[in-house]
């Protein structure tokens, strides 16, 4: 959990000031002349109402307000467009100040990585926690494809009144959080989606649960971010220490190649190469384990005569 | 067997010739397993080179999948006590010899030592071409001395097994 995310200083967060900030933060990866990727702080271009406006299938007009402020009540699948438009998590415009900050310092971390990877950095970004602030209490929580009337469900009958010692009903929740019983009826059953109430419904509902939304809103963007990039990150630290010339080198042979093989192209084959370096070093350390024990002939022809 | 010197600046492009002369003289010295068994080529290499070299398939590393999208079909890796090269084993016996010794010339090139490691991303570069173009050789070669593998591969298209099966009833 990084706290020291302070992107937005101390005014409330808004929805317009989330969007300034994305558009801020998330740059398009922008060619020069030559078709070389410009590096992040070289990058002037931000992306365009219009290109969003596409993405979610709405007037640019529409992005225009919901950007200076004048529309704040997006539906969730507007605010889900958003999220995979900038490839983050949904959970960011729904969530309260910790869950939020949480998901900038993730932003923040792929944003640092990029810029590490251009050489703008001198080290590499340390990952922020991917746990949530909230603690889970127990039970198989549903996985990332359940859907959010089961996830509800899960709720109702894993948190219980403590008071009362049984279940909440509709009823209570709904008081609670200020809505019509009907609604949080509805949602639970599946009769209705995350697309037929408002962001704060959904909001209320989870923090009444003492979840953070991302709980009911969980996406596969979540769900998959949490170890994908450990073994990659220990490639790149561990290069950039130096500690082993093997890995040293072959990020050096990758960055030396098309421009056009970086990016994602140049991650899955650093992760590949990461594997087969760390099998190639087992093998390595067995045979210097077996060649103490018994004398091993010398090296012959090592220098190319 | 010497390695290629090829001065400092080290990736100067050879010619075919002398890609046959550098397959030949590693012939001389390791007679390619036939039939083919990459274990036993592997074993013989490392009786050359004096250290242990493995010849390893991809698959058993990574999956498919992941070696799709990272662009790899072959990785040489040498340390000061050992050389492994992977190579991807998805195609047919001929293809996966080819990426073998494309790596292996790497080796005999002089484009990895010690502590390096060398994959193909990229065919665009000097040693790239260099090392295809022994490959490409010693796949020749093998074949040569290969009549069983002159006649037709499981691999082949159905036309191609019917036309080496006569090249290979004209011998």
């Amino acid at each position: 959990m990084t706290k020291d995310v302070e992107a937005l200083g101390d005014t409330p967060r808004t929805l317009a000031s989330q969007l300034k900030w994305l558009f801020d933060t998330v740059r398009p990866v922008v060619q020069d002349d030559e078709g070389k990727p410009l590096p992040y702080s070289q990058t002037k271009q931000r992306h365009h109402n219009t290109d969003l406006a596409r993405h979610l299938r709405v007037s640019p007009a529409y992005v225009s307000q919901l950007r200076n402020g004048r529309r704040t009540n997006a539906t969730a699948d507007v605010l889900r467009g958003i999220a995979t438009f900038f490839d983050i998590s949904a959970t960011y415009f729904l969530s309260d100040e910790a869950e939020a900050a949480r998901v900038e310092a993730e932003i923040q971390y792929g944003v640092d990585l990029r810029r590490y990877e251009d050489g703008e950095l001198a080290a590499p970004p340390v990952k922020p926690s991917v746990a949530g602030p909230h603690q889970h209490l127990g039970g198989e929580v549903p996985g990332s494809a359940a859907v959010l009337g089961e996830r509800l469900s899960w709720l109702f009958s894993n948190v219980q009144s403590a008071a009362a010692n049984r279940p909440y009903t509709d009823e209570e929740v709904a008081e609670a959080i200020g809505e019509k019983s009907w609604v949080v009826r509805g949602l639970r059953t599946g009769e209705m989606t995350d697309s037929d109430v408002t962001a704060a419904v959904l909001r209320k509902l989870a923090a009444f649960f003492d979840r953070p939304l991302s709980y009911l809103y969980g996406d596969e963007h979540d769900a998959q971010s949490a170890g994908d990039d450990e073994e990659l990150l220990d490639l790149l630290r561990a290069a950039k220490e130096n500690k082993t010339g093997l890995l040293g080198l072959a990020l050096r042979t990758l960055e030396s190649g098309n421009p056009a093989h970086s990016g994602v192209r140049n991650q899955a084959t650093q992760r590949v190469l990461a594997t087969l370096i760390r099998s190639h070093l087992e093998f390595d350390k067995e045979l210097s384990e077996s060649a103490s024990a018994s004398p091993v002939a010398p090296q012959p022809d090592e220098a190319g005569r | 067997m010497r390695r290629m010197e090829l001065g400092t600046a080290g990736h100067a492009a050879i010619d075919r010739r002398t890609a046959e002369a550098l397959a030949s003289e590693l012939l001389a010295d390791v007679a390619i397993p036939q039939p083919w068994d990459r274990d036993e080529l592997a074993r013989r290499l490392t009786t050359r080179f004096g250290k242990p070299i493995r010849i390893l398939p991809l698959s058993e590393k990574v999956e498919l999948q992941e070696l799709l999208v990272a662009g790899i079909s072959g990785t040489i890796i040498a340390s000061a006590s050992s050389i492994t090269i992977y190579f991807d084993d998805s195609g047919s016996e001929i293809h996966q010899q080819n990426i073998i010794f494309h790596e292996l010339g790497h080796y005999l090139l002089g484009d990895v030592t010690e502590d390096q490691i060398m994959c193909r991303t990229d065919f665009g570069e000097v040693r790239e071409t260099n090392a295809e173009l022994f490959a490409r050789t010693m796949v020749l070669e093998v074949r040569r001395h290969d009549t069983l593998q002159r006649a037709p591969h499981t691999d082949d298209h159905p036309g191609v097994q019917r036309l080496g099966g006569a090249l290979a009833d004209a011998d």
